[in-house]
């Protein structure tokens, strides 16, 4: 263990490049050195502060500070250091300990990132080790150079939410809820289970808005101690130490196995919005949502981007008239920034092809008309996201009823307020008038004088159209056969 | 029960932060909350007496052997363990060494440290009890603590309330030349005295003890430990000189004799093969006898 380095480091002297991250990087163990032995920082990058250091020796484990024991063991932490920078430290078991001593040596490398670069990590730690990892720092090294280079690590934001999810599974959405719920409101949390601690803390963290998980300190499969306080701890092994060291702290400790409380803010939208993710096994689509660069992460805003997110649900899921009530309501609301402008964006296309689905397989398209076309009338957005469906439903009724399609189609042209929606309609009125000369062949005298009438008023609306005015005499024709017949 | 103390009874003996009537630990300094808890209901200020020393050095083994000869009545002390906590450490010393072994480090973790709280009077000369509350410190956490003062507000805290401390310094390793005990010596005593710091001037009256442990590697420090010092921990004994009013020098050891060994990843392991206590009780009379 005790053989050659093995750290391999970014080459000194390294430009880094646009697409790198640069940071610092540190190691604390136990060996024995020629000014002294013990657990300390034993080799560290040249950019550590003196104030970064400490922080460092004081959160960072010794021997017996892993919850699990053997070669195998290993543990994550990530916390703010006093100058604003974050750590993340992995440790691992590194053999037994070179007094002899019995006990096993513990070894840890912390990298520190600034928090600008952490949201280039698409804010998830995990993506920042295993950037760690790819360069190979993470190996034991425990004869390494005083002064290390600098960490330059190729920066990801991939959303693996696969261990999320099975996290989530396991311990059930709500009680990740109710952690979550502790956590935004900044209450520390312990928990211990059956389940791999990593997992449970990445199922929570992806339901933090990316930006605030930056304070959200963690430790996983680090033993719980009150000296080192870390806003979310997962442990596992001795469960049993972990309640009573809890006992009388500012601590919740859940227990996995029980039936969580109810949250702290039950009609909080963004929570809400949390748990239909899990419940559903949508972690994917949940980090996407938690992990871009939200602007603003007051309660306020969160629950507006929630409410978005819940109606892009509703949206996909809903009965039509709900969803046409949703497009009345959501079509002109007023956002505060570009991110919440995006999902509403995301939910006026969810609507649109909502509707749209509905509408190719709905027997009959009638009911929706009228709602249609007051959402043509209401605005332009709302009639941007409505006109593929009316044009769908004109387009239906043109070969079932054309002269529904043709009442249909006037009042949708007179409903709109700009051209261009008028002219998108256009196409769709010639559907209508050839619908017509194959649908008179079979039209009973009832529906023949319906259909001259909205024709006649379909000439007097939209005089440029010639074609018309042969359709008339063709109905004319035909009515006078069924009369002479 | 002294109204004064019993109000006490939520703060942190230590720290004296108030923490909740559940809390095991102090919330601010994990010390336990069992020592206020004790002072208590004895009703009586305790006396902290530290024992600090580099990693290594043999403060477990020397605190271990201390209680539990105190325990035994030794030296016509009489000692009482208040709560079972107490009695962990000399038990996890004694019990390992009875098998062979040095007990293992003990932790940088505050709440693995163990922490005795001892009544203790000696029948010859007095009878006045003392309360003695003596932590088990880590090495690691008093060298980090050292390096960054407040890293290990514990270990600050302690020490400003501490009437008498007592150094132990690894004189094995000073006699082969090695700086390094003299230079930790000079940190900690340069630690110290800037807790205690008074006028420029004056010095300090905290009684000091310092021990040179394992002196069964140099036989001639029993016979003057304050000349061993001077010659080989020069650079301790001249700040001790300077700046400590109170300062007594003693050699102390555990283990009779060693063994060697190593274990699977080549390390060597030392085997205590019996023991051989000279020297402990000596620095611990001595502080009682200036408090």
């Amino acid at each position: 263990m005790d053989s050659q380095p093995t750290v391999m480091e970014a080459p000194a002297g390294a430009a880094a490049a646009s697409a790198t991250v640069t940071c610092d990087q540190a190691v604390f163990s136990s060996v024995r050195t020629p000014t002294g032995q013990g657990y300390r920082i034993i080799a560290a990058s040249k950019g550590l502060t003196p104030e970064e250091k400490r922080d460092i020796t004081t959160r960072s484990p010794s021997h017996g500070g892993l919850c699990d024991e053997g070669p195998d063991a290993s543990a994550v932490a990530f916390y703010r250091l006093s100058t604003g920078r974050l750590a993340l430290s992995y440790s691992c078991d590194a053999g037994a300990e070179h007094t002899g001593r019995g006990v096993r040596r513990i070894y840890t490398h912390i990298t520190v990132i600034a928090e600008a670069d952490f949201a280039r990590f698409g804010y998830n730690p995990s993506n920042v080790l295993m950037a760690v990892d790819a360069c190979g720092a993470l190996q034991v090294q425990l004869q390494p150079p005083h002064i290390l280079n600098e960490l330059v690590l190729t920066p990801s934001n991939r959303t693996d939410a696969e261990r999320a999810a099975a996290a989530a599974e396991r311990c059930g959405a709500p009680w990740v809820v109710y952690a979550l719920s502790l956590v935004l409101s900044k209450q520390r949390v312990v928990t211990g289970g059956t389940f791999d601690p990593g997992d449970w803390i990445e199922a929570v963290l992806f339901g933090v808005p990316g930006p605030l998980r930056a304070e959200v300190s963690f430790s996983a499969g680090l033993r719980y101690t009150v000296g080192r306080p870390y806003g979310l701890s997962a442990v596992n092994g001795d469960l049993q130490k972990a309640r009573r060291l809890v006992r009388g702290q500012k601590v919740t400790y859940l227990e996995p196995e029980s039936q969580p409380a109810t949250p702290a803010r039950k009609d909080s939208a963004w929570l809400q919005m949390v748990e239909n993710h899990y419940r559903d096994g949508r972690c994917k689509a949940l980090a996407d949502i938690t992990s871009q660069a939200i602007p603003d992460c007051s309660v306020a805003a969160l629950d507006r981007i929630a409410a978005l997110a819940l109606d892009a649900e509703t949206a996909a899921s809903a009965r039509t008239a709900d969803v046409l009530r949703l497009a009345e309501d959501r079509a002109d609301l007023a956002t505060v920034n570009s991110f919440e402008a995006a999902l509403l964006d995301k939910l006026h296309i969810a609507i649109q092809k909502h509707l749209h689905d509905r509408l190719r397989h709905e027997c009959d398209v009638q009911p929706f008309l009228s709602d249609l076309t007051r959402l043509l009338q209401q605005s332009r957005r709302a009639a941007d996201i409505v006109l593929p469906a009316v044009r769908l439903a004109i387009q239906r009724l043109a070969t079932a009823a054309p002269h529904r399609a043709a009442a249909f189609a006037l009042e949708a042209v007179a409903a709109c307020r700009d051209a261009d929606h008028v002219a998108s309609l256009v196409p769709c009125l010639s559907d209508v008038l050839s619908g017509f000369r194959s649908w008179v062949l079979t039209a009973v005298p009832k529906e023949l004088e319906a259909g001259r009438a909205i024709l006649t008023e379909w000439q007097f609306k939209r005089s440029e159209s010639d074609e018309v005015t042969a359709i008339l005499a063709q109905i004319d024709d035909r009515l006078q056969a069924l009369q002479y017949s | 029960m002294s109204s004064a103390l019993a109000e006490r009874i939520h703060y942190c003996l230590i720290c004296e932060a108030k923490n909740d009537p559940e809390a095991v630990l102090c919330s601010e300094c994990s010390a336990p909350m069992a020592l206020i808890q004790e002072a208590v209901q004895q009703d009586r200020e305790p006396c902290i007496v530290s024992v600090i020393g580099d990693t290594n050095v043999g403060k477990t083994v020397y605190l271990g052997f201390l209680l539990d000869m105190l325990s035994k009545r030794a030296g016509d002390f009489e000692a009482i363990p208040k709560g079972a906590y107490s009695v962990n450490l000399q038990q996890a010393v004694i019990s390992y060494l009875s098998r062979r072994g040095f007990p293992p480090k003990t932790p940088s973790e505050v709440d693995l440290w163990n922490w005795a709280y001892y009544q203790v009077v000696q029948r010859r000369g007095g009878t006045n009890w003392f309360d003695l509350v003596m932590p088990d410190m880590a090495g690691e956490a008093l060298a980090a603590e050292v390096d960054n003062p407040k890293s290990f507000q514990v270990i600050h805290n302690l020490l400003a309330k501490s009437e008498g401390c007592i150094v132990l310094i690894d004189a094995a390793v000073a006699s082969t030349g090695s700086p390094q005990p003299d230079f930790f010596g000079l940190k900690l005593m340069s630690y110290v005295d800037d807790m205690f710091a008074v006028k420029r001037g004056d010095k300090i009256d905290v009684p000091v003890a310092v021990v040179l442990c394992k002196a069964d590697y140099c036989p001639e420090s029993f016979d003057n430990p304050a000349k061993f010092a001077q010659t080989n921990l020069n650079r301790t004994w001249n700040i001790c000189e300077a700046r400590f009013q109170n300062v007594r020098f003693f050699a102390a050891s555990v283990v009779g004799s060693l063994a060697y060994g190593t274990d699977e990843d080549g390390n060597i392991v030392s085997v205590p093969l019996h023991c051989a206590p000279r020297g402990i009780l000596e620095p611990f009379q001595w502080i009682l006898s200036r408090l």
